[in-house]
Formats: structure tokens, C-alpha cells, sequence
């Protein structure tokens, strides 16, 4: 058997199963320093995401801060009555899942109270609670949010410049939470939605 | 095929794992390049019955991949975020910032429940999830959220009955070493999903290997 040796090791059939002892860069070296070369070039001869949305490569913008000519309008709301929220735990108010074949992106969202004629949320309050998850999780910002945004006429907070970016086959849920104590109208509603955008995944 | 044959026939321990690397290169005409021509013994490997040139699992995949790696000078390198204690419903977002051509060859999350003497099943599996984004391209190792449980954090939970006890673990091997560049920051995202009431310590390290004059600046890194 004939005994294999790295270039300039110091490396002996004896010895082969001590710790590495490499004295000098070797051709496994040039390999991962050429990649690195290669590749720290590639991210920095243009923006990625004209790479991987093509279609969309001569915008001046990305296809989730730009609607594109082909997007379709994403504008989905749902509501539920305060009497049959249950104390401190999560309700989802409103699923929607990002249809296959597109990514998108939200950047408004709607979550209001309305009550028909007794107690109103006070902003602010713990009385209600906003989430908005992401399949098993929650996305990052849209957490624990004590207070409405927008309104019936004019929906809520506008994230300019992108939003939360969706991706094809996420669920999203709007849920709501009450803190068991606070008395709010009992046929109140509590709306939210979602506005965006979705976009064809491929050219 | 013969050499699959005749690593089955010999009996494990009475060669050594060199001798069978070579044997089942030069028996199979797998040879590609110079990165098969030798054999790397290191602490990679403690368990002489894994065998990465013969490809029947993910971890010998895996350390087939990282053969360059394995035979370069870089040296080893970790980076974490730090310890987060997250309430159930909740998010938080951090970002580490790694030296420019690192290497990552693995990822270990860390989940410790915050009350010392915790029982089995107070942090949940799919408890807690992860995404990882790399800021160069916008996406990264893992670019939506991973559960906990896929990074492996509960590999024995019902065996499991000692205080604090699931946080054992071991690092995850990614498929091929994952390159890091310019400007090599990483931006780490935990969410948790409130599955477990419980409040968790969170923790996300990286595992890998960076050249070593990007550590030492530049001066001659031969140790010899």
C-alpha cells in the first residue's frame, strides 16, 4: 500500500491518527481562497435580486418595493366578534396563504376595534394584543402590538420601501389576544387585514 | 461495486480507516481530483466505522464535502449571538458580524429553560424557530425559519428527565461549507412561538474555519 502524504506535511503512516499538524497552505487552500475570490465577487458585481427575479432585472427597484406590472393586488381582512374571544389566549382572526408561484410582500396592515355602542380599546392598553404569524412563528416587529393601526378608510401601517416579504405557500394569521380582565363592548368587532402585493416567483 | 464489496468483507477495526479510503478509491475509480488523494486524519472522524467516501448517510455526505476544509492551514473559528431569554410570543432579531472567507461548516442552538430545576416537556420542540440571513445576498444558511427540533435540539427528549437537561447537543453539520464574504454579517432572527409557555434562553453558534491571517493580520501563519 503505498503511503499518501500531504505536500510539506510532516505527516508519517506512524502518526496519522494524532492531531493535524499542517505546517504550511497547501492546494486545499487555493481551493477555498479561489472560492471566496469567486464568490465575493459575484455579490459584489450587481444586486442579487435581479439574479433571481430576472423578469424583473431592467426595474430600477426590487419587485417587493416596486409593484411590478404583473403583481396582483393582495387585500385580505377579517373579523371576529369580541364575545367570542377566550382570555389570554391567541384567536386567529384571518389566514392567508401566499398562492403558489408567487412571492409578494404586505406593507400595510389593519387592526382596529369597533365597538357598537359600549367600551371602546384604549390604545395603548393590554386589553387586546395584535400578532402576526408566519406559519409556526411570528414575524419580527408585528409581536405583542397593544394598539390599532389604520382605520376603515384607511389602512394601517405603510412599511415604504418593502414590508414583510412573503414567500409562496406561507400562511400568514392575524390574531388577536384578551386579557380576560378589561371589560370591552361585548358586540364589538375586532378587524384586521392585510395589503400588498404578490408577483410572479419566476420569469 | 467491488470496492463496496470488499470494505464488507473485511472486518471493521483489523485495517485502518486509511487503508480503506484508498482501497475504495482506487477499487472504484472514484478519484476526481486532489482533494481524494489523501487521507485526513483529524478529530473529524473518532468513529472508524463512518466512512465520507462512501455516501450512505448525511454525515458522510457531509464530511466528504468538507475534505478542503479538512486539509487547508484555516484555522477553527466559532461565532455566536448572544444569550436571548425569550417570553413566549415573542421575536428577537440580532446580528454577528464574521471575518470575510470564513468558512462555516456547522450551527449549534442552544435552548435552556429558565427554571433551573425544569422537567421534560416544559420547552417543547417546535417551540422555538430560527432564521438565519446572510446580508451579502439577502439570503443564507437557512433563509426561512428552521425549528429547533430540525437543528436537532430534542434528539432524545423522552429519555431525557434531569434538570435543564435538553439542552444536550451537538453541532449540525451543513451539507458543504458555507462561505462567508464581504461584509460578513449575519443576521439571526428568533421567534417564540408560545407552543411552551415557558420563557427560554436562546442561543445560535457557528461553527467554522477562517484563514489565518485574517485573524493574526497577515503575518506568515506557518506553524511549523
Amino acid at each position: 500500500m503505498t503511503s499518501l502524504t500531504l505536500p510539506g506535511s510532516i505527516y508519517t503512516t506512524a502518526n496519522r491518527c494524532q492531531t493535524r499538524l499542517v505546517p504550511s497552505p497547501c492546494f486545499a487552500n487555493d481551493c477555498l481562497d479561489a472560492l471566496s475570490h469567486d464568490f465575493t465577487k459575484y455579490v459584489k458585481s450587481g444586486d442579487i435580486w435581479r439574479r433571481a427575479y430576472p423578469k424583473y432585472a431592467g426595474s430600477s427597484a426590487p419587485p417587493w418595493v416596486e409593484m411590478p406590472y404583473d403583481a396582483i393586488r393582495l387585500n385580505v381582512n377579517g373579523n371576529v366578534i369580541f364575545s367570542d374571544l377566550v382570555a389570554n389566549v391567541l384567536t386567529p382572526v384571518l389566514e392567508y396563504t401566499v398562492p403558489v408561484g408567487y412571492d409578494g410582500v404586505i406593507n400595510q396592515n389593519l387592526q382596529i376595534f369597533v365597538p357598537a355602542a359600549g367600551a371602546a380599546f384604549q390604545d395603548g392598553s393590554t386589553a387586546l394584543t395584535w400578532y402576526i404569524g408566519v406559519n409556526q412563528c411570528f414575524v419580527s416587529d408585528y409581536t405583542g402590538m397593544n394598539y390599532h393601526e389604520g382605520s376603515l378608510d384607511s389602512i394601517g401601517r405603510v412599511a415604504l420601501g418593502a414590508g414583510i416579504r412573503v414567500f409562496a405557500n406561507q400562511i400568514y394569521t392575524y390574531y388577536v389576544q384578551w386579557d380576560g380582565t378589561t371589560a370591552l363592548d361585548d358586540v364589538g368587532q375586532v378587524i384586521v387585514g392585510f395589503s400588498g402585493w404578490v408577483y410572479p416567483k419566476h420569469a | 461495486m467491488v470496492a463496496k464489496n470488499v470494505l464488507q468483507m473485511v472486518p471493521l477495526g483489523t485495517i485502518s480507516m486509511d487503508v480503506m479510503i484508498v482501497t475504495a478509491q482506487q477499487g472504484n475509480g472514484r478519484r476526481q481530483n486532489m482533494l481524494d488523494d489523501y487521507s485526513i486524519p483529524d478529530g473529524w472522524i473518532y468513529n472508524a466505522t463512518i466512512r465520507p467516501e462512501l455516501p450512505y448517510d448525511y454525515r458522510g455526505v457531509a464530511l466528504r464535502r468538507m475534505r478542503a476544509l479538512r486539509l487547508s492551514t484555516y484555522k477553527p473559528y466559532t461565532n455566536n449571538t448572544r444569550l436571548f431569554t425569550m417570553a413566549p410570543f415573542t421575536n428577537v432579531q440580532t446580528q454577528i458580524r464574521m471575518f470575510p472567507g470564513t468558512y462555516l461548516w456547522g450551527y449549534w442552538l442552544s435552548l435552556t429553560p429558565t427554571i433551573v430545576d425544569d422537567v421534560v416537556g416544559t420547552v417543547s420542540p417546535h417551540n422555538i424557530y430560527v432564521k438565519v440571513t446572510d446580508n451579502a445576498t439577502g439570503i443564507g444558511p437557512f433563509a426561512d425559519w428552521v425549528s429547533d427540533q430540525d437543528l436537532g435540539v430534542f434528539p432524545a427528549l423522552s429519555d431525557v428527565t434531569g434538570a435543564s437537561a435538553n439542552t444536550v447537543n451537538f453541532p449540525q453539520l451543513m451539507i458543504e461549507p458555507y462561505v462567508v464574504t464581504d461584509p460578513s454579517l449575519f443576521t439571526i432572527e428568533f421567534s417564540n412561538n408560545g407552543r411552551s409557555t415557558e420563557t427560554t434562553r436562546v442561543q445560535l453558534q457557528f461553527l467554522g474555519c477562517v484563514p489565518c491571517d485574517r485573524v493574526i493580520g497577515g503575518v506568515d501563519c506557518n506553524f511549523s
